[in-house]
């Protein structure tokens, strides 16, 4: 048993280290990684200036912009994750090491994280410190907890939705490209959510990253209450299921999955 | 009267078909129904959540502002194929595994990445027209088009996509993997500079000098010049089309030296794997 959980932690550790050391092995990706995504961020904060919105405004952007880090990584590397090492030719490597394909999940999610979350530190700075928009830490607790268990439940769903693209072809590629903008739209990255109405903010409401925005501009925005669809401790609650739901749901997709990849022959199918 | 396909230069043969692989590639994943879907659902959404944005602050789905901002950002859909044009090395290099075929087969490499752009700047004027037709239908926006103008303006924006194309597969050459990253930095940083979606005199003086230096801000005022959102800009045309053949020229040395140096270095055809 204990030789069992060594083994799955070495997993791991060994696909998380190689997120990890990524980063500073393509320095020449280091300025488009971590200095332009920030621009973005900042072309919404000034499109609002330029209509004339309150500086709050900036921050709710900010949020959003720290949040769309995260979502594009769990996009990019973890659902498609499956995909491209199939493409590239490592998914039977993977399916051969003698280790719970969960724990190789586990790994990439907690090396994207890493590696994630130094884009979203810059974002954060950027904001803060040249931008300086206003914020406030009314409710710490709430806070960290929005922060973690979103992270949980994304990376979770990330994990989820890796076993649908496992058999999936070149449309993999193209869901995640549509997963961007309408996700955007729909969780509302740059505006209230509450501003599509109830039926659209519910329906958006399924996407962890909605609860989140909308749970953290609350408590981190001045008068961020009135921006709030849901109160802080539904967020906080309905993320906490889901940050439990989708690995669970994940564990038994990815074996699911693993069957009819390995019975319909697409473990080592590339290029279709 | 057939052509024959056979008889062209080689270099012509090469763009063709790359262009009809980039269409391919890009939309036979699917039934023709749903890529039309697919290639209108994106633009659609990235303008929805700009109106959205001005509803929240105005109250309303109409003005001059509003008119500024749907038009640059129909607009910028285009220049961002020339930045797409990095898949093109990631594509070959690490996931089909063709760069090396596609390299030594006759006609330069520059017209296979220009004919994979091609197709990806066909499928970005067709989302760009439609958010414009919807515009004008839906959110009856006050569009006119002044076709001389509005046809010199898109003969320079090919020429812009090029440049991009150009400079940033000089880049990707030297990065192992990554090509999204690329993408969305520089998209962000056009975003911010090129006087989309705010005017560069939102932007503090600093940062006003770049947005004013850069020629995607001068195009897209010269595109909505062409449909009538706002008065030409100050820059003549004429010198506007010297000033990017210039910088074209300069690209062109600057990807042929890219391309020997990832040739020598052995870049070129590496392949990372992670």
């Amino acid at each position: 048993m204990f030789k069992k959980i060594l083994r799955e932690l070495r997993a791991i550790r060994g696909r998380a280290y190689v997120r990890m050391v990524s980063i500073r092995r393509d320095l020449l990706l280091l300025p488009f990684q971590v200095i332009l995504p920030v621009l973005a961020v900042a072309a919404y904060i000034y499109l609002y200036r330029f209509i004339g919105a309150p500086p709050e405004y900036g921050t709710l952007v900010l949020i959003g912009g720290v949040m769309t880090t995260y979502w594009l990584n769990v996009l990019w590397s973890m659902a498609s994750q499956l995909y491209w090492e199939r493409m590239m030719g490592n998914l039977q490597i993977y399916f051969l090491v003698p280790a719970s394909k969960m724990s190789i999940l586990l790994g990439m999610a907690v090396g994207s994280m890493y590696t994630t979350s130094i884009r979203a530190l810059s974002t954060l700075f950027v904001g803060l410190v040249i931008f300086r928009l206003p914020i406030e830490l009314k409710n710490p607790v709430a806070a960290i907890l929005l922060f973690f268990l979103s992270l949980s439940a994304l990376y979770g769903m990330g994990m989820l939705l890796s076993s649908v693209f496992l058999v999936w072809g070149r449309e993999a590629w193209h869901l995640s490209s549509l997963f961007q903008e309408p996700i955007y739209l729909l969780s509302g990255f740059y505006f209230p959510v509450k501003s599509l109405g109830i039926t659209l903010a519910t329906v958006a409401s399924l996407i962890p990253v909605t609860l989140a925005l909308d749970g953290m501009r609350q408590v981190l925005i001045p008068g961020g209450e009135k921006m709030g669809f849901l109160p802080v401790w539904i967020n906080i609650l309905i993320l906490a299921v889901m940050a439990l739901v989708f690995p669970y749901l994940a564990y038994y997709g990815l074996n699911y999955m693993e069957r009819l990849a390995k019975k319909e022959g697409r473990i080592t199918t590339r290029w279709q | 009267m057939a052509i024959d396909f056979s008889s062209l230069p080689a270099y012509l043969r090469k763009f063709l078909l790359s262009l009809w692989a980039g269409w391919k590639i890009t939309s036979n994943w699917t039934e023709p129904l749903l890529f039309m879907v697919y290639l209108i659902v994106k633009p659609l959404s990235s303008v929805l959540i700009l109106i959205v944005m001005f509803y929240v602050i105005t109250g309303s789905f109409t003005g001059e502002q509003l008119l500024f901002i749907y038009v640059g950002n129909a607009f910028f859909s285009i220049v961002r194929a020339g930045v797409s044009s990095v898949w093109v090395i990631t594509e070959d290099r690490e996931w089909f595994e063709t760069i090396k075929p596609i390299f030594i087969s006759p006609g330069s490499y520059l017209s296979h990445i220009l004919g994979r752009t091609s197709a990806e700047f066909l499928f970005s004027v067709f989302s760009s027209v439609i958010l414009l037709v919807a515009g004008f239908f839906v959110l009856k926006l006050p569009l006119g088009i002044n076709l001389p103008l509005f046809i010199s303006t898109i003969i320079l924006t090919l020429i812009i996509t090029t440049i991009l194309a150009l400079l940033f597969c000089s880049v990707a050459f030297f990065v192992g993997h990554g090509g999204e990253f690329i993408v969305e930095g520089a998209s962000g940083f056009l975003y911010l500079f090129s006087g989309v979606i705010f005017p560069a005199s939102t932007l503090p003086t600093f940062l006003r000098i770049i947005a004013e230096a850069n020629p995607i801000t001068h195009l897209t005022n010269f595109f909505r010049a062409s449909l009538g959102v706002s008065a030409a800009p100050q820059v003549e045309l004429w010198k506007f089309y010297l000033i990017s053949l210039i910088i074209l020229a300069l690209s062109y040395f600057i990807f042929n030296r890219a391309l020997k140096l990832a040739l020598k270095t052995g870049m070129f055809d590496q392949k990372l794997g992670h």
